[in-house]
């Protein structure tokens, strides 16, 4: 067993406390499942709705929900106190999607822990988690975005409706896309045609999160484009998004089948090239790191608008990443593998938090 | 009733783990013992905090501190801070402490804390994409450029070149991330240049370059305080070396602070104010913040540095301001943490 023992130990950190959860799960799931055995040595760890860390046999690894697992933790998986990350492991991937997991809260624990940890730093997830603060540090760099109006909820309630209403018809007019600011799937967006929409669709909104965005809906192609932060960053071949309803909806980028994705994405040459320039340009901007898929708009003109960035994309076994990963003959391992080493050099190399 | 546990976080393990300490032991001293119980967490240079009893609060430094703490203190893991207290007071400055790490930890506990969210600390901390954002929001911020160790070790020459066509020294080198003026110099001919950005470099791998500013430094607390935010008074100051120190900042006596300002006139007074709030909102800060800056000889204000969090030190601008406006360090630290509260209970998912 001498091999065994120069295999680096890779904590998978999967499930959490977002809405997202059940999407880290399979993520976390394939994450595990996919890593080069030869290289490393895996070891599933979920975090619990109480933001806990379990040490979880395959047993409970191949469940079908997070709450399937989380009723037999007691039982079945060894707790994981944070501290005891350090001895554990020596890096950490994080299948972790959406609030606390991408947003950098998971990030900052493990900096402070002083445990490499895959993608982003706390910045850059904190910045990606938030579409308001994206748009204005993209927009800063030069890089196209929807026109985007935010609304605070505490202004919305408080008597500021006219106003609001005034502004989102002389900035963005209708029809118009209305979105929480921050939570990763597709859940509470909404297509609004007319100003009597909005009220609902803002208050959709605002079920999750203070603020919610107000954006001009893009007539055209929705694109996303991956990104391997090797050194220096590579961008994968650009997938189209064909929508079966009017927006992408949680079901749409999740269960299998019902959304579609075309690899490469049907755009002239030119316009493929300008998808990967602005998805690196986004990337750098927002000093992400390891690795993102960036969702974007191609325009009826042609310019590429930025929708948002994943700053910890999906790798659930059927993911557009993967897809774009394949047309460049890059296999899931391998894209792992890159994922981890890329994380491994950054975070050799930091001063400080990364 | 019983109180609430308020755990004053000190030490750390940043570059400013010193000044940490002194504000932590006088937000300890001060806090009201009839509204709160005051719980000491001493964080060391690995992270780990202990609970420490009051007798090791006022040693001198963080080394007699942690010489002492296997034997005096109680090591709790992270995850037990949930048992021990009810709401964190952060009296941590610079990496670590004030930059979204210790925040996203509290985040993932549950645990309600002063100052902002884990964004708007990150922000907080780092020089060069604050001032993207305030220079977009139209507040006047210095001119500035980055460069980069990549840079820097593939072809100095070509960075020098372009520095001294960018700015005619005098000019100030920073790292991008620390506080406390930290790893700061300013470069007065050629000659300098390599030194000051090798210091930087000793702190992060980019460093900012800054032009030098000639006029008068101000620096404006900015309070968050039953929902609305308003700023609580603006302090001169006149440091006594060419600029503003490590030591000048935190050493009682070494430099001349004015609350109110004596040279800057009433109505440019309320100005900075209006803008250190339009700053504060801009970078989305919450509860308090200390927006530092510049009033030029032209008459512009100039924005040189937003904290997410402030010393907390018995002569700090902090008390200074609140004390010009009629508050007493018991009443200014009750009232953030009971405006903490409210932010924390407002909130859907981390702080935003």
């Amino acid at each position: 067993m001498g091999e065994t023992k120069e295999r680096i130990r890779v904590g998978v950190i999967m499930g959490g406390m977002s809405s997202e959860k059940e999407v880290s799960l399979e993520s976390g799931r394939n994450i595990f499942s996919k890593m080069d055995r030869r290289r490393y040595d895996p070891l599933p760890i979920f975090m619990d709705s109480r933001a806990r860390l379990w040490e979880i046999p395959l047993k409970l690894l191949m469940r079908n929900s997070t709450k399937d697992i989380e009723e037999d933790l007691e039982n079945e998986a060894v707790r994981l106190p944070y501290e005891s990350l350090r001895e554990r492991v020596e890096v950490v991937y994080l299948g972790l999607h959406g609030k606390y997991g991408e947003d950098g809260c998971v990030q900052g624990l493990l900096e402070l822990l002083g445990v490499p940890y895959t993608g982003s730093g706390v910045l850059a997830s904190a910045i990606g988690m938030d579409k308001y603060t994206t748009r204005r540090i993209l927009t800063i760099n030069g890089i196209d975005v929807p026109r985007t109006v935010a609304v605070r909820e505490k202004e919305w309630a408080g008597g500021g409706r006219e106003e609001i209403l005034e502004r989102i018809a002389a900035e963005i007019s209708y029809p118009c896309v209305v979105k929480p600011i921050r939570e990763g799937c597709s859940t509470a967006v909404k297509k609004v045609v007319s100003p009597a929409g909005l009220p609902a669709a803002l208050e959709g909104a605002f079920v999750w999160d203070e603020m919610a965005l107000v954006e001009e809906f893009i007539e055209g192609v929705e694109v996303t484009c991956g990104i391997l932060g090797d050194d220096p960053p590579v961008p994968l071949v650009p997938s189209e998004t064909i929508p079966t309803q009017d927006i992408l909806s949680l079901e749409d980028k999740f269960l299998y089948g019902q959304g579609e994705n075309k690899t490469p994405a049907r755009v002239p040459p030119e316009v493929l090239k300008r998808i990967q320039e602005t998805a690196l340009a986004t990337f750098s901007a927002l000093d992400l790191k390891g690795y993102a898929r960036i969702d974007m708009f191609v325009r009826a003109d042609g310019r590429v608008a930025v929708l948002e960035p994943n700053t910890l994309p999906g790798m659930t076994p059927s993911t557009v990443l993967f897809h774009q990963a394949a047309a460049l003959g890059i296999t899931q391992t391998e894209l792992i593998t890159r994922v981890i080493e890329a994380a491994m050099k950054a975070h050799r190399e930091k001063k400080g938090p990364l | 009733m019983a109180r609430l546990r308020v755990g004053i976080i000190l030490g750390g393990m940043s570059s400013e783990r010193e000044v940490s300490l002194n504000s932590g032991r006088n937000v300890y001293d001060n806090l009201d013992r009839e509204a709160y119980e005051a719980v000491p967490v001493f964080m060391d240079l690995k992270g780990n905090l202990w609970i420490i009893p009051w007798q090791l609060i006022s040693q001198n430094t963080t080394t007699d501190i942690s010489e002492r703490l296997a034997g005096e203190a109680r090591p709790i893991g992270y995850e037990d801070l949930k048992e021990e207290i009810d709401f964190a007071f952060i009296s941590l400055h610079g990496k670590y402490g004030d930059d979204g790490c210790i925040q996203g930890l509290l985040e993932l506990l549950g645990i309600p804390y002063t100052g902002p969210g884990v964004l708007a600390s990150a922000l907080g901390m780092d020089k060069h994409i604050q001032q993207s954002i305030l220079k977009a929001e139209g507040l006047d911020v210095p001119r500035s450029h980055v460069v980069t160790i990549e840079d820097w070790r593939r072809d100095s020459r070509a960075v020098k070149n372009n520095l001294l066509t960018l700015f005619p020294p005098p000019f100030f080198v920073k790292p991008t991330r620390e506080g406390s003026s930290v790893g700061v110099r300013a470069v007065r001919e050629e000659g300098d240049i390599e030194t000051a950005l090798e210091e930087a470099f000793r702190w992060d791998l980019k460093a900012l370059v800054e032009e030098y500013l000639d006029g008068i430094e101000f620096s404006c607390i900015v309070l968050e305080d039953e929902g609305e935010v308003r700023y609580l008074d603006v302090t001169e100051i006149h440091p006594q070396s060419d600029f503003y120190t490590y030591d000048d900042k935190y050493m009682p006596g070494r430099c001349r602070k004015f609350t109110p300002p004596k040279n800057i006139p009433p109505e440019m007074t309320s100005k900075i104010g209006e803008m250190a709030v339009r700053a504060f909102k801009a970078l989305g800060f919450r509860s308090y913040g200390r927006i530092d800056g510049f009033v030029l000889k032209d008459g512009r204000i100039l924005i040189t540095d937003p904290n997410s969090s402030s010393g907390m030190a018995p002569s700090s601008f902090f008390f200074e301001q609140a004390a010009s406006a009629g508050m007493l360090p018991s009443m200014i630290i009750s009232r953030l943490i009971e405006n903490a509260l409210a932010i924390h209970r407002g909130k859907k998912g981390p702080l935003c």
